[in-house]
């Protein structure tokens, strides 16, 4: 009787104790990695910061940062932050996720040099970050702690706060629309014009998403002494054309919470073979480099599908898919 | 009886806790269909031709513009933001680029539509022709530039621009491509009564009625907490601001139209762009008011969300 007596008000506080809408939603998200979803890089002048490079191809290459962050654990955005300081002139800031996407190419229509594309892609080793520049003073988030963005409240003269986001740079989509951001695997770049010398600078590198293989996102950076047009032209004297290998090896095996950062790709984790798959990829040569792996894994007794258990080993790692859920058009 | 009493009370106990502050959130949102009319005075829509009789005056409203109307926080007497009246504007973050208005919202009376031919693009908005052979003697009697098709040939016949249209756009009516008015008051006739603009009792304006659809309403916080006020009734609220963006006299052409965007033909010798209204017309109203615009000197500051004011747009740009 008297337990009966007690249910309403049992139910009752076990409502009040939910809270209100104070929750972050992180019973909602599976603990599937031990990387963090925010990581701060730190650079290595006093104040913490990442100093822009310059120089060659190899200089670059050799000061590019590579690190993992984690799956978002909650409803909150995860990602990576870096700081830096203006130089009085521009500076680029160029991100590059892992790894290289395309779609498939299944019609016989099209052009000819469009059938590098006919090999499906490893679907399940691609992740998408999306890449916000401004000045530190507007930046939201806690370094390590929580992302943020850029928007500020102004009031306007009936007291009504109107958001204004102040990024440095703002890459321009359909129809010159604002934040257009690349998609998945591809890399995204912005160039902050005439940067206030002295004054820091935050890059945001917010997780659109992580790849389904790992749940951890790997990406390369390059900060970079200049305008994105100067370091392509940079990179590109040295190396094959292409934004996709302006930063090459940013596929990471995972392990544990070792997340890094690296600086330059000798220090790195890269997944072997991940550079010669982006080599063919930018190429293009796309469709005899995926030829030759489904024909060694073949050979092993495998194949690309995601169900193939042996996928994580040294050689039974597949960068393209699987060329068994390709479709064949009607009289192909 | 007494686990029915049970059962009833503890539903009773969870709707009050379910009504109770926590995820429930009173948005507190009013939102308004806003109405209004606004005026040009005649002489924005007179305007001195060469034809083959000579020089004429001509006083017609379609020498009217796509009329731009924008709700702002407030609006700020000449010479404050530009020579004219000019709704206030957010913080300066670029060097040489003007702050922002940060609009509430807005409409127009007249829109930049998809002319069809590349010789009418930026140069033909709705409201202004009742039919397809109005467009043709517009062009050819009054401003002595007859349209042109594709080819460059000169179209005599208004039926030559409606069937492109068809074609190129794919539909089957005239109200879907939204360029002429036909008979629109339904008098059986399609005429000048049609048309957005009317001449006012007084022969002094053009007049027009305008609709903000759907318009969330916007008032001055501090008044409210200060004096009690009510919102939409009778606090201080946003203020409508407007300014006629007339053609060019040279070129016809509107500075609000953007030919590079909109619809997008590109088949064999047809290779333009539609044109299209700028998408910051009211929030950077100073990089498209030119010469010849006529601006309102005065805003309507909203108070009473039923009122319907009257938009003088009295103030030429010079």
């Amino acid at each position: 009787m008297r337990f009966q007596n007690l249910a309403p008000w049992a139910l009752t506080a076990g409502l009040l104790g939910l809270g209100g809408c104070d929750y972050d939603g992180s019973f909602l998200f599976a603990q599937v990695t031990d990387a963090p979803p925010v990581v701060h890089i730190t650079g290595d002048s006093e104040e913490g910061h990442v100093v822009p490079i310059s120089g060659t191809s190899e200089d670059i290459r050799a000061n590019t940062i590579y690190l993992e962050v984690g799956a978002a654990q909650s409803g909150a955005v995860g990602g990576a932050t870096l700081t830096f300081e203006g130089t009085g002139g521009d500076v680029c800031i160029w991100v590059d996720p892992e790894l290289a996407h395309w779609n498939t190419k299944i019609g016989s229509q099209g052009s000819s040099a469009e059938d590098v594309y006919r090999f499906p892609d490893n679907l399940y080793d691609d992740g998408d970050v999306d890449l916000y520049v401004g000045m530190s003073v507007y930046y939201t988030g806690s370094f390590g702690e929580t992302m943020g963005d850029f928007f500020v409240m102004h009031e306007d003269s009936l007291g009504n706060k109107v958001p204004i986001e102040l990024v440095a740079c703002s890459n321009r989509g359909y129809n010159n629309a604002p934040n257009a951001h690349a998609g998945r695997g591809a890399p995204e770049y912005c160039s902050v014009a005439s940067t206030s010398p002295g004054v820091s600078y935050t890059a945001a590198l917010h997780t659109f998403s992580t790849p389904l293989d790992d749940d951890r996102l790997a990406m390369g950076i390059i900060v970079f002494d200049g305008s994105c047009n100067q370091l392509k032209n940079v990179m590109s004297s040295s190396g094959l054309p292409g934004e996709e290998c302006i930063i090459k090896g940013e596929a990471i095996q995972p392990a544990g919470d070792d997340v890094g950062p690296w600086i330059g790709f000798d220090e790195s984790r890269t997944w072997a073979g991940s550079v010669q798959f982006e080599e063919a990829f930018c190429a293009p040569d796309l469709f005899t480099y995926c030829t030759a792996e489904a024909k060694q894994m073949a050979d092993n007794g495998l194949t690309c599908s995601w169900n193939d258990a042996g996928h994580d080993g040294e050689g039974e790692r597949c960068f393209c898919g699987d060329p068994t859920t390709v479709p064949v058009p009607a009289g192909g | 009886m007494r686990t029915t009493l049970r059962l009833a009370s503890t539903l009773g106990l969870l709707a009050a806790v379910s009504t109770a502050p926590g995820c429930a959130f009173d948005e507190g949102i009013l939102i308004h269909n806003l109405e209004g009319t606004v005026r040009v005075p005649v002489a924005a829509a007179t305007r001195t031709v060469t034809t083959d009789d000579g020089e004429q005056t001509i006083q017609d409203p379609r020498f009217i513009g796509p009329v731009y109307l924008g709700l702002f926080p407030s609006v700020l007497p000449p010479g404050s933001v530009a020579s004219y009246s000019h709704p206030e504007i957010g913080p300066q973050f670029a060097a040489g680029v003007q702050g922002d208005t940060y609009p509430y919202g807005g409409t127009t009376v007249g829109d930049i539509k998809f002319t069809c031919l590349e010789f009418l693009r930026c140069k033909l908005i709705s409201g202004r022709f009742t039919d397809w052979d109005d467009i043709v003697r517009w062009y050819d009697e009054v401003l002595g530039t007859p349209v042109v098709d594709a080819d460059g040939k000169v179209i005599t016949d208004g039926d030559l621009i409606q069937q492109t249209c068809f074609d190129l756009l794919e539909v089957t009516s005239d109200a879907e491509i939204g360029l002429i008015t036909g008979d629109r008051n339904g008098d059986g006739e399609a005429d000048e009564a049609d048309l957005d603009f009317q001449l006012s009792a007084d022969g002094q304006y053009y007049e027009a009625t305008f609709h903000i659809w759907q318009q969330n309403w916007y008032w001055d916080v501090d008044e409210e907490k200060e004096t009690g006020c009510t919102p939409g009734k009778d606090c201080t609220g946003f203020t409508l601001w407007g300014f006629m963006d007339a053609p060019d006299g040279a070129t016809n052409l509107f500075s609000t139209c953007n030919p590079n965007q909109g619809y997008d033909r590109a088949v064999y010798n047809q290779d333009f762009r539609g044109g299209k209204a700028y998408s910051d017309v009211l929030n950077k109203p100073t990089s498209y008011i030119t010469s010849g615009d006529w601006v309102a000197n005065e805003g309507f500051v909203w108070k009473d969300m039923y009122e319907q004011p009257t938009l003088d747009l009295d103030f030429e740009v010079q």
